[in-house]
């Protein structure tokens, strides 16, 4: 196990640095509300190929996770609305569309769930209107050509309660049923995080127009404390498939309350010669790769070694 | 009809639906507004004579196989781990209205993915028609959606990794169809670019996209921007055609101010039945048009986006303005002359923005709603006499897929997400 950690913390230490400094803005959060107790629906007629998860490392000013899913469709295709709900923001000339979710369906507007769609070419229903699932709202677009036609889609939440989602949130929690999304795993790039015989688990492969792109075990990171502690402990996870998995047992005592979370590298986007990392939960807009070397408080998990 | 549809049937009216139902002595629905085809939405995958219809999974089945692999992730490493909550069931409908159940028989086709290299699994469900055995992808599986060749039977078209695909369900083999070989390449360059500044996030490249077969079955008209991904517009979208016997693809319409140009059907005599899409003024433009890919001859339908094609070809139902401004028109592709249908006004719009004509081509249904409360209704629209009939959605119950004529009834799926339930009923007009 030593040398394990000394491994780990040789990684962190040769670990890439940011080409532009972290941005703590607070881009995403926790699965929202309903996440497990709904399935939303597609928003297109057929399930189109991811073509970058959300949370995914991009090369967009520096690792910049992704913050929403985009599909594949190309120009014109039909948006059609995924749950029943409200249209609460509309603005074709930023190529928008915010829809609230009415999650438990009892007609009020208190479940602080939305979905928001980009780059769409037209709009088909008008700001406050009463929306059903499978409701056509939008067209795909190009936004004048300069993108290829996809759809930018995601679930949101509102902080600050204003009426004004501002986080995004995971999608593989309402769309766990979808074969053709390998059940949802192939729009996040961190996904299904689980705790159970004192194992976390978490999926973990990015994708895009061509396929999946797996990561090895060395992509991934555990971080991991005792809770009410300040330092992060880096461990390298087992790897089966996609799934990577670490086995808290004996690193804690029984009993003990640990808090833990997970980065990913996305090995084939890189700059000057290193990859690109997302955090799961993700948080910041822009995080530093190393947890410790920053007072920004990451997202974590919360879970008691039995 | 060339496309699948998934429908939920309304009936005239709740009366008119009882009247009916006590004149074919057939069973009461438990929703008291029309007859049940199923306990569930149904896709359906076969017209004309007999109809026939595959279940889908209900929202309870999916919340079900939610919480399953929520609680147990490795499941998801089975691809048929839907089938846990939920099996397929297949009803036959006859023109004398019987119902039936169908066999259902499971068939997997693998190939290798070029691309990837990957075996990629097609599960496929057979069943027995009055004219022979018929096959359509799984329900809830992850087969990509099938498109009937209209004249080869058993022969399918697919989308993978965009390529296309032919699916002979007589051999069950499948083989790539169109030059591959370039698509690979430019899919590997792709990639290639994401090392650099470029990301996939503006450089996506559809290299084949949205096919069409042509009435013979021997062209395939679909959408690609391989020769503008790697430009400073890399969402111009061109439309070509495949020849399918050889092979070749050609590049028929695309460049200037076109901004995609997506098809939808085809005449018999070989003419593509397309939406431009031009940028005037920064906004898009949809404009229908015909062209004849042999001649290059270009001849402009109407103003609009496209609904709906009868299945003689002869028809063709299109949109203009948005929203509350919403207008829906029927075109005759024999007269020219277009008729208006619908109009959105009060607080009603069109609601899917999909459309079915009936076998005889002589009515069309299609969905609306009201942006206060949300309520549905069906319309039925008769281009013979002008008139129309409004079938409405009864309280509690939403659509939740096309509904489609079979014969002079409507196929209606409907679901409650309240109580997750879901029915389809068939429904009589007048």
């Amino acid at each position: 196990m030593k040398k394990l950690i000394a491994s780990v913390l040789a990684l962190t230490v040769i670990a890439p640095t940011t080409v532009l400094a972290a941005d703590y803005s607070i881009v995403f959060t926790g699965t929202t509300t309903g996440a497990g107790t709904i399935n939303l629906g597609n928003p297109h007629s057929t399930y189109f190929t991811v073509t970058s998860k959300f949370n995914q490392p991009r090369n967009v000013n520096g690792t910049n996770p992704h913050r929403g899913t985009d599909l594949g469709a190309p120009y014109g295709e039909s948006i059609y609305a995924s749950w029943n709900g409200w249209v609460t923001y509309t603005n074709i000339g930023a190529y928008d569309l915010i829809v609230y979710l009415d999650i438990n369906n009892d007609g009020l507007k208190n479940d602080n769930a939305y979905i928001k769609y980009d780059h769409i070419s037209a709009i088909h229903v008008a700001n406050g209107a009463a929306i059903t699932k499978g409701q056509r709202i939008a067209s795909t677009g190009n936004e004048g050509g300069v993108y290829a036609a996809h759809t930018h889609f995601g679930v949101m939440k509102d902080s600050g309660a204003d009426g004004t989602p501002d986080y995004w949130v995971r999608n593989e929690p309402y769309y766990r049923t979808v074969a053709a999304w390998d059940y949802g795993k192939e729009l996040d790039f961190i996904s299904y995080s689980t705790y159970n015989s004192n194992t976390g688990s978490v999926y973990a492969y990015a994708h895009d127009s061509g396929g999946a792109e797996t990561l090895a075990a060395t992509d991934v990171t555990f971080f991991h404390r005792k809770a009410g502690t300040a330092t992060w402990t880096a461990s390298t996870p087992t790897k089966n498939g996609n799934q990577f998995t670490l086995n808290f047992t004996g690193k804690y005592p029984a009993g003990t309350s640990i808090h833990w979370m997970v980065r990913a590298n996305r090995p084939s986007v890189i700059s000057t010669g290193k990859p690109y990392w997302a955090f799961h939960n993700p948080k910041f807009a822009q995080p530093d790769y190393d947890p410790n070397a920053t007072a920004y408080a990451y997202d974590y998990f919360t879970n008691t070694v039995q | 009809m060339s496309r699948k549809k998934t429908w939920v049937v309304l009936t005239g009216s709740v009366l008119a639906a009882g009247a009916l139902l006590g004149s074919l002595g057939q069973s009461a629905s438990t929703s008291s507004y029309g007859n049940v085809l199923a306990m569930a939405s149904v896709t359906v995958v076969e017209e004309g004579q007999e109809m026939v219809v595959l279940t889908q999974p209900t929202q309870k089945q999916l919340n079900e196989l939610n919480r399953l692999l929520a609680g147990n992730p490795t499941l998801t490493e089975d691809r048929h781990a839907y089938r846990k909550v939920f099996e397929v069931k297949a009803k036959g409908l006859d023109q004398q209205k019987n119902k039936a159940d169908k066999a259902l028989k499971r068939h997997s086709v693998s190939f290798t993915e070029e691309l990837s290299g990957e075996e990629v699994v097609l599960d496929l469900m057979s069943y027995d028609t009055q004219n022979g055995k018929k096959f359509a992808e799984e329900p809830g599986s992850a087969t990509p959606k099938l498109h009937k060749n209209p004249q080869v039977e058993g022969q399918f078209l697919f989308e993978k990794n965009s390529g296309l695909y032919l699916l002979d369900t007589k051999t069950m083999k499948v083989k790539p169809v169109g030059d591959h070989q370039k698509r690979v390449q430019l899919m590997k360059e792709q990639h290639a670019a994401t090392d650099h500044n470029d990301h996939q996030h503006e450089r996506l490249l559809y290299f084949a996209a949205q096919p069409v077969w042509s009435a013979d079955g021997k062209q395939v008209a679909f959408v690609s921007n391989r020769d503008a991904y790697e430009t400073d517009k890399p969402g111009l979208e061109s439309l070509y055609v495949l020849d399918v016997a050889t092979g070749v693809e050609t590049k028929v319409l695309g460049g200037g101010d076109l901004a995609a140009a997506r098809p939808f059907g085809w005449t018999a005599d070989g003419e593509i039945l397309l939406t431009e899409y031009r940028w005037i003024n920064n906004a898009p433009d949809a404009t229908l048009v015909r062209y004849n890919p042999q001649t290059k001859q270009r001849q402009e339908t109407a103003k609009g986006e496209y609904v709906a094609l009868s299945d003689d070809k002869a028809t063709l139902l299109y949109t203009t303005g948005q929203g509350e401004n919403v207008k829906l028109y029927a075109h005759s592709l024999l007269t020219g002359k277009s008729e208006l249908l619908y109009k959105a006004s009060n607080g009603e719009v069109l609601r899917s923005y999909m459309a079915d004509f009936s076998a005889d081509g002589t009515r069309v249904v299609f969905d609306v709603q009201r942006n206060d409360d949300a309520a549905q209704s069906l319309v039925v629209y008769d281009l013979t006499s002008k008139s129309e009939q409004r079938l409405t959605i009864p309280a509690g119950k939403q659509l939740t897929g096309q509904v489609v004529f079979a014969g002079d009834q409507l196929v209606v799926p409907v679901e409650s997400l309240k109580d997750l339930t879901a029915e389809t009923l068939l429904m009589s007009v007048n």
